[in-house]
């Protein structure tokens, strides 16, 4: 069991963290606008919107009965009050074993997802607002429940840590479970390689959006998925339970590229569909390039709106 | 469709076609292991193209499985008859035969020194220059020759071929053109396209034989060699004469003739050898040097010198004497040699003959007397002994006078004597004219006289018989002429050939007149049936004009032969008594000629089977060859019905000289033979014909075969065989255009199938 703070230094490199860091002084803008983009529900303020009155049940905080109502109708209520905070940033990060590939002299794509995670993490937690994480393969395999402290860093690190990567996927399903558990209007990282059907995660994206969430789908691949270098008589293990295959990689290249990328495809037009951000984030493409150039985008496009 | 290999071996090459199907194995076992994410996609990609993929896998495998093997093929230089459809693919293959005339004439000398059958080697050894055997070409080499026969049956290794050709030798025979080109017509040509190069000297005795002795009329029209020639055109095939001869005149002595005088040698009495030569030179030659070698007495032989006109003929001779002694040995040898000239093989000629002791006569007298000086034969007796000499009197002809009832009474044997006389003998009976008909087919001379005691009838049934086939030469008919007193009816013989053996020795005009001369007063006239074929009339008489009577008649019987003087053996009948001059000469060329040894039976032409009879079957027969090679035959010896035995007959007679046929019977054989060894000698000669160098040159040739299609060349183009070495490549030149092809094939291929997969990323 590796120590806590190792295990948020696996995933947040001070480099990057560093990087953002900067980029956020420089161009607070940016950041503003990230984070601008996220809040995508007006500001309402810390602990003053009304939501709604239940029965009192012993053990209730005092403090929340409303006093009124006692006073009114001799009967206890508890006053219950909108979210504290102003924003709830759920991670969606997928733990199948298909996300365990590295190419050669890469990370796998779990522990690039894990990166991303993290440093949403960070800075989501930076700002005092909620993150949450959600580690998913069949179902939600680990839920770390929203949270503004910044020790909760270490809570989604830990968690990460423990992911086992060795089952299926099913994007729709989780997507379907996640729905209902996440609080409302509330940004969703789905972080997948997204190996599986289309339709699945489409009709996963779709419940999210229904309840009002935000979703930000970051594809991360490795280079050998998206350019298919082999070109010798090789044996494909597939990940995942699927069928060994024995072929001259260099014959099947073209068919693979044709596949992989109408799947793509498929997968960015369906994001475009529905309102929902579609990035793809290369294992080799460094964290910091990447995100910032996510991040600086989503600024703008924050702007704009 | 069958194929030949130039090199069979590598065809094992084509084993190396599992290289790539190992390659191909070895690669799909030997892959990378990838642990892959993406592995829906890769699936379904390799769910979409797989049959191409297997398709194309397949299709590259093929190609490089056809190329080792397509490579082995060409490395193996296949080549394919002519008659396969498969030879489209090949460059005209060619079927050579080589024709070469192996007559003795090809054995003479050039100018140049070499023989012509050394420049027709030469010649051939360009037209094999001009052949490969990668492409196929085939080569069959025959000899014209007398018989023909194949030296080398079709083939395509070429230095067999060589050695086949260098290792031809002269036949020391002539060439039968009709039958060498019946001989190819039958066994060589056939369907495929054939160049037949005749290398010869064009010696105008092979390609127009008989034009000389005009024996054309005779040979019937389907065996002359126009016929022949055009039978064999009539195939495909293409006929080039090789023309190897030498048109400068040759310089040539030719032996033509070895001959004994007499020719039935006997102990004792001077014989003389005398040879033939023709100058076929345009020169007089003087002082010929020549040698007779007797019985192979080699350093002793005896050396001559003659003379010998241009374009003629001259006679060597050489006498000698041979002792009683030589009598008992089976034969004895004379051999002529002249010195060596551009034709060898005519410059030696042999001959084997007997020598006799003595020639025994038996004169069965029809009119006998104790009195010598009475008898009928008294004056026969004294023409064939005309010594008064007792000593030296009876050397050649030992004479045994018997009555004819002794004669008939089996006393006499006709078998032991080699010639038997029947003057004026009445009748014959029947088991003495059996033994008189054997004894003289077994060889022996028969010569009978009439007269007044002759029984007509008897004679008729007994010697002539019906059937023709008896000893006397013509059926007798009733007698003619008067000789009592006062008669002066006369006949005259009348003779036609001077040149019958019988009457050579009046060839010469001053002797013409004496056989003619000589008056016959009473003889039996004769009639010749349709059934005397052999017999022929030696002279005749002047009886009749329309009808002349025969006075002398001769008829072959068996080995023996028989004449018939149809008047007496004494001067009752014919004036012999007042012309000794004539009678004296003609009954003793009548008894040579009765009893001439049979040569043929010892003098052969090459190539002829050596044959002999024994009286009993030899334990060992051997016969000695010319080069001193023993040859022993072990054939059983065949009987015969006259109780002699066949010795199996010896043919390898391919070389002249003398061959001896050496006997040896067993110890414990039977009667005077038992453990006696004797070699009987043989002469081989060259026939004569062969040896006159006169050439058919082309134009008579195409006169004489007009319509046969003849090339004519006297050298072999070494250009034209370059051209054809050019021209070199076989199937296995397509082969390889072939495997170039499929080389390129696969390249491009391969760069198709992997250019699609690339294209993705570009």
């Amino acid at each position: 069991m590796p120590s806590p703070m190792e295990s948020y230094r696996r995933y947040l490199d001070p480099k990057v963290l560093s990087k953002i860091a900067r980029l956020e002084l420089r161009a607070r803008t940016a950041v503003e606008g990230f984070m601008a983009g996220l809040h995508r529900s007006p500001h309402r303020g810390v602990s003053v919107e009304f939501a709604e009155h239940r029965e009192y049940v012993p053990g209730d905080d005092l403090r929340h009965l409303d006093w009124r109502i006692f006073g009114r109708t001799d009967r206890f209520y508890i006053k219950r009050y909108e979210e504290e905070t102003n924003l709830t940033l759920s991670l969606v990060l997928d733990a199948s074993e298909s996300m365990s590939y590295a190419g050669p002299g890469q990370v796998s794509k779990f522990r690039y997802g894990a990166m991303v995670a993290a440093t949403l993490a960070y800075l989501v937690l930076k700002s005092r607002d909620a993150a949450a994480l959600a580690l998913t393969d069949v179902g939600v395999e680990q839920w770390v429940p929203p949270a503004t402290r910044p020790s909760h860093l270490l809570a989604i690190t830990r968690a990460i840590d423990q992911a086992e990567l060795v089952r299926r996927t099913d994007p729709g399903l989780v997507l379907k479970e996640l729905s209902a558990k996440l609080p409302p209007r509330g940004v969703v990282a789905v972080i997948s390689d997204l190996f599986a059907q289309p339709e699945r995660i489409l009709a996963g994206v779709r419940e999210l959006r229904t309840r009002r969430q935000d979703v930000i789908v970051f594809h991360v691949l490795d280079r050998d998925e998206v350019e298919f270098p082999f070109d010798r008589m090789t044996r494909f293990e597939g990940l995942e339970g699927l069928a060994p295959l024995v072929a001259d990689a260099k014959a099947l290249r073209l068919a693979y590229l044709r596949a992989f990328s109408a799947h793509q495809e498929l997968m960015r037009k369906g994001c475009l569909k529905h309102g929902v951000d579609f990035q793809v984030l290369q294992t080799d493409t460094p964290l910091d390039v990447a995100l910032t150039s996510y991040l600086s985008l989503r600024a703008k496009r924050g702007a704009r709106r | 469709m069958s194929f030949s290999f130039g090199n069979g071996a590598l065809l094992w090459g084509a084993l190396l076609l599992v290289v790539p199907l190992i390659i191909h194995l070895l690669n799909r076992r030997r892959y990378r292991v990838v642990r892959w994410a993406a592995q829906e996609f890769l699936l379904e990609a390799f769910r979409r193209t797989r049959r191409r993929l297997t398709l194309e896998s397949l299709l590259l495998l093929l190609l490089r499985c056809l190329l080792v093997v397509l490579l082995a093929l060409a490395l193996a230089r296949p080549f394919v008859p002519s008659s396969s459809p498969l030879s489209l693919f090949s460059p005209a293959q060619r079927d050579v035969v080589l024709l070469v005339d192996t007559s003795y004439s090809m054995g003479r000398r050039a100018a140049g020194g070499e023989t012509l059958l050394e420049r027709a080697k030469a010649q051939a050894g360009r037209v094999l220059d001009g052949l490969a055997r990668e492409r196929g070409d085939q080569v069959t080499v025959v000899a014209l020759a007398d018989p023909p026969r194949t030296v080398l049956s079709v083939t395509s290794d070429l230095q067999r071929a060589r050695e086949a050709v260098e290792r031809l030798a002269p036949d020391w025979r002539g060439a039968d053109l009709v039958r060498t080109l019946d001989y190819l017509t039958e066994n060589v040509l056939g369907e495929a396209h054939k160049e037949v190069y005749v290398l010869t000297d064009l010696q105008r005795e092979t390609f127009h034989p008989g034009a000389s002795d005009a024996l054309d009329a005779a040979v019937p029209a389907a065996a002359t060699p126009a016929s022949a020639w055009r039978v064999a055109a009539e195939h495909d095939c293409r006929f080039t004469v090789v023309d190897v001869g030498e048109s400068a005149e040759a310089h040539s002595l030719v032996v033509e003739e070895l001959l004994s005088r007499p020719q039935n040698v006997v102990a004792g009495e001077v014989v003389s050898f005398t040879a033939t030569v023709r100058n076929r030179t345009s020169r007089d030659l003087r002082a010929v040097p020549a040698t007779f070698v007797i019985d192979g007495q080699r350093e002793q032989g005896r050396r001559v010198t003659f003379d010998a006109p241009a374009a003629g003929v001259a006679v060597a001779e050489c006498s000698t004497i041979f002792r009683a002694s030589d009598a008992a040995r089976a034969n004895h040898t004379v051999e002529f040699l002249l010195e060596e000239d551009d034709l060898p093989a005519d410059d030696r000629r042999f001959l084997a003959f007997p020598v006799h002791e003595a020639v025994s006569v038996l004169l069965v007298d029809g009119d006998f007397s104790p009195e010598p000086e009475l008898r009928e034969t008294a004056l026969l007796g004294d023409m064939l002994n005309p010594s008064l000499d007792p000593e030296t009197g009876g050397t050649v002809f030992r004479l045994h006078a018997v009555d004819d009832r002794r004669f008939n009474g089996r006393a006499e044997d006709p078998a032991d004597y080699d010639l038997i006389v029947l003057a004026n003998v009445a009748r014959i009976d029947q088991e003495a004219a059996r033994r008189l008909d054997d004894a003289v087919r077994a060889g022996r001379g028969l010569f009978i006289f009439l007269g007044e005691l002759v029984d007509a009838r008897s004679y008729n049934e007994r010697l002539h018989r019906a059937d023709g086939t008896g000893l006397l030469p013509a059926r007798l008919l009733e007698a003619r002429g008067d000789v009592r007193e006062g008669s002066d009816a006369v006949f005259f013989p009348l003779v036609d050939d001077f040149q019958h053996p019988l009457l050579r020795v009046f060839a010469d005009p001053e002797l013409q007149q004496n056989p003619t001369s000589v008056p016959i007063r009473r003889f039996f006239r004769t009639e010749i049936g349709p059934k005397d074929q052999a017999t022929a009339v030696v002279m005749q008489l002047n009886d009749d004009p329309a009808a002349p009577g025969a006075l002398l008649l001769e008829k072959p019987a068996g080995r023996g032969r028989v004449l018939l003087c149809t008047t007496t053996a004494d001067s009752a009948w014919a004036g012999w008594l007042d012309n000794i001059e004539t009678y004296l000469p003609l009954v003793q060329e009548a008894a040579y000629y009765l009893t001439l040894p049979d040569l043929s039976l010892f003098n052969l032409k090459v190539g002829e089977a050596l044959r002999r009879t024994a009286e009993s079957i030899p334990a060992e027969v051997c016969v000695l060859r010319p080069d001193g090679a023993r040859d022993p035959l072990r054939d059983t010896p065949r009987e015969m019905e006259y109780g002699e035995f066949v010795l199996p007959a010896y043919r390898a007679t391919g070389v002249p000289g003398f061959y001896g046929l050496e006997l040896t019977y067993p110890l414990a054989g039977a009667g005077s033979d038992a453990g006696r060894r004797e070699v009987e000698h043989f002469a081989v000669n060259v026939e004569v014909a062969e040896s006159d160098l006169a050439r058919l040159e082309e134009p008579a040739f195409r006169a004489l075969y007009p319509g046969v299609e003849v090339t004519f060349v006297t050298e072999i183009d070494a250009r034209q065989a370059a051209q054809a070495e050019a021209r070199e490549g076989q199937l296995w030149r397509a082969l390889l255009w072939a495997l170039v092809g499929l080389l390129a094939a696969e390249l491009a291929l391969a760069w198709w199938f992997g250019r699609q997969f690339r294209g993705g990323s570009a």
